[in-house]
């Protein structure tokens, strides 16, 4: 096909733009995790070696995995529903998830330290209904897992909506229709539909989850130090500019790891769908 | 130094012709926010302007790693920022400080003390032990032998990761007299942190979350900066400052090295502590002046909440900024490893 304008001139503005917002930085980032102090790769040497940063890198994929699976498990349900109603309810339910959207995490993140702490309504549930001394939440794994469920879980359930709701009713009215039972036409007919969904969904939360720094420190236990608040300490009170920034490329790398296999299992195009 | 200094005072007389025309009249602060900002707009900020001219703005989020950031890069988000003593060793020691141009800053007019190569005293805060008086009986806990004694005070704790004063506390829990904690002994402090440990929920890092943690009881105790301490109490909260073994932090200004705007940096610390512009800043941002001539515009009811009040000075632990700034880099790393064990 010819056209007057080749067609990759059109994505030059946005990727010039990229390059130097995005591209630049991250240049410079890799340059100095392999340059500060001394050019080598004594950096990344110290994050093979050194079993804090491994113990932190296993700790955040744990959290980022069982925040992935929560909100699947929490936000399928609730997408399939939405997805099945129509008109007033679906609607107010999608109202609702978006409504998280536009609330500051932070601004959440705070509510559940009023929600979660000792003049909370959790506490005082558990006073009323008898639990003396109540179960202490605020400052625990729990509470961050519940938090950054929270925060995340309309990533999920919209990414999951999209999905399920353009499946076509007239492809489980005919599963029915031969005598498929609902556990059987959702489980061979819905399921592998929104499969893509369940993949993209989980690997947005996930990766938004890795990158956690606020939630965790402000709800977490002293122990439950997430990859971004090593990075931030390693900056803020170390000065330590080379290890921080390997330590981010260790990080990037690992993402794009997963991008890759993503790519092999559904197909990176998916997104865009 | 020397270069640096030539560089600056070369730079002075460049830019004074051009003051006015061409260079704009404006200083970047670095603030603290909140108490800080109001205190520092009202009794330094404006005054100065309408002195001299150069309009003052403020930019958040105090770290020496900005600092670091800016010396890099040559772009100047801030020029000058008020920091305690082992910021000014470590910026000392990566080289990221301005050092004082005594051209323009006039040293006559403030104690010998207060003046460094690269640093000049302004403020004072403590951190003091702060109980919950509804928990413990008033007056019950004086010291940090008590703060560790889990026996005899059972209850939930608090400490910042502010290791410099952290480390203090530990060892003066541990038996260490306050005059013999020098040089550092990090063993030590350690091993007396893992005594007090599971008794920490929290390791906080700013004033207002020890304020939110005391004030609504989900710590009994907990080493707090003493402003916070003061408006907790002031807001009616059930809690107790203990001006006893509080750690006295001196807080210096300093000046990112290269900012082009260095000349009217040092003409605004020097108008900073004259002693009535010390006196309202600290007033009104619960600090101790560290002019001691500023105590002659401070009431007495003023002074109660001041950790340079003579009345408390005595019961003051001071700092080795220097012998701290060496052991800093070691604790936080082995902090960070610690925590995680």
């Amino acid at each position: 096909m010819r056209r007057g304008v080749p067609t990759w001139l059109l994505l030059l503005p946005a990727v010039a733009y990229l390059l130097l917002v995005f591209g630049v930085p991250l240049g410079n980032t890799f340059w100095m995790s392999i340059s500060e102090p001394t050019l080598g790769l004594q950096n990344f040497a110290s994050i093979l070696t050194d079993p804090l940063y491994a113990r932190v890198y296993l700790r955040t994929v744990l959290v980022a995995a069982t925040v992935t699976l929560l909100c699947l498990g929490l936000g399928y349900p609730l997408a399939h529903y939405m997805a099945r109603r129509s008109g007033v309810v679906a609607a107010l339910l999608l109202g609702a998830c978006g409504l998280c959207f536009w609330i500051s995490y932070l601004v959440r993140t705070y509510a559940w330290t009023v929600i979660l702490g000792n003049r909370g309504p959790v506490t005082a549930l558990a006073r009323w209904l008898g639990v003396e001394p109540p179960p202490v939440l605020l400052f625990t794994t729990t509470a961050s897992l519940i938090a950054m469920t929270h925060i995340l879980l309309p990533y999920m359930v919209l990414t999951l909506y999209v999905v399920l709701a353009r499946i076509d009713a007239n492809l489980i009215r005919a599963a029915h229709g031969m005598g498929a039972s609902h556990w059987q036409s959702f489980s061979r007919v819905v399921l592998p539909l929104s499969l893509p969904a369940v993949v993209s969904g989980c690997l947005l939360v996930f990766i938004f989850c890795v990158g956690f720094y606020v939630t965790p420190t402000l709800l977490g236990s002293p122990r439950d130090m997430m990859i971004s608040s090593l990075i931030a300490n390693e900056i803020e009170t170390l000065l330590d500019f080379g290890s921080a920034s390997a330590l981010a490329m260790v990080l990037l790398a690992a993402v794009l790891v997963l991008l890759t296999v993503y790519d092999r299992l559904v197909g990176i195009d998916r997104i865009l769908r | 130094m020397l270069h640096a200094t030539r560089r600056a005072t070369l730079f002075g007389l460049l830019a004074a012709p051009t003051i006015g025309r061409a260079q704009p009249r404006v200083l970047y602060i670095n603030s603290q926010g909140g108490p800080w900002e109001a205190a520092a707009k009202k009794h330094l900020f404006d005054p100065f302007t309408a002195k001299t001219g150069v309009e003052i703005k403020t930019a958040p989020g105090v770290t020496l790693a900005k600092f670091a950031v800016q010396a890099r890069t040559k772009v100047y988000e801030f020029d000058i920022a008020t920091v305690g003593a082992p910021s000014v060793v470590q910026g000392m020691n990566e080289n990221l400080l301005e050092p004082v141009d005594f051209g323009l800053f006039n040293r006559a007019a403030v104690p010998a003390e207060l003046v460094f190569e690269n640093a000049v005293g302004n403020h004072a805060y403590g951190t003091n032990i702060c109980f919950n008086t509804t928990k413990y009986p008033a007056g019950s806990i004086t010291t940090w032998q008590d703060f560790w004694d889990v026996q005899r005070f059972p209850g939930s704790r608090s400490l910042g990761r502010t290791l410099s004063q952290t480390i203090v506390f530990a060892l003066l829990a541990d038996g260490v007299p306050k005059d013999k904690l020098y040089p550092i002994d990090l063993d030590r402090a350690f091993r007396s942190l893992d005594r007090i440990k599971p008794q920490v929920r929290v390791w906080w890092s700013t004033g207002p979350q020890i304020r939110q943690l005391l004030g609504d009881g989900e710590v009994d105790m907990g080493s707090v900066w003493h402003a916070h301490g003061t408006a907790l109490r002031n807001s009616g909260a059930p809690v107790e400052i203990v001006w006893n073994e509080f750690t006295m932090d001196r807080t210096y200004w300093i000046v990112s090295r290269g900012t082009p705007r260095a000349g009217f940096a040092w003409e605004f610390i020097n108008f900073a502590l004259e002693p009535e512009r010390n006196a309202g800043f600290c007033i009104d941002g619960f600090y101790g002046p560290l002019n001691p001539r500023a105590f002659d515009f401070v009431t007495p009811e003023q002074a109660e909440a001041m950790p340079t009040n003579a009345k408390y000075t005595p019961y003051a632990v001071e700092f080795d900024g220097r012998r701290m700034g060496d052991v800093m880099t070691q604790a936080s790393r082995r902090f960070e490893r610690w925590l995680q064990q």
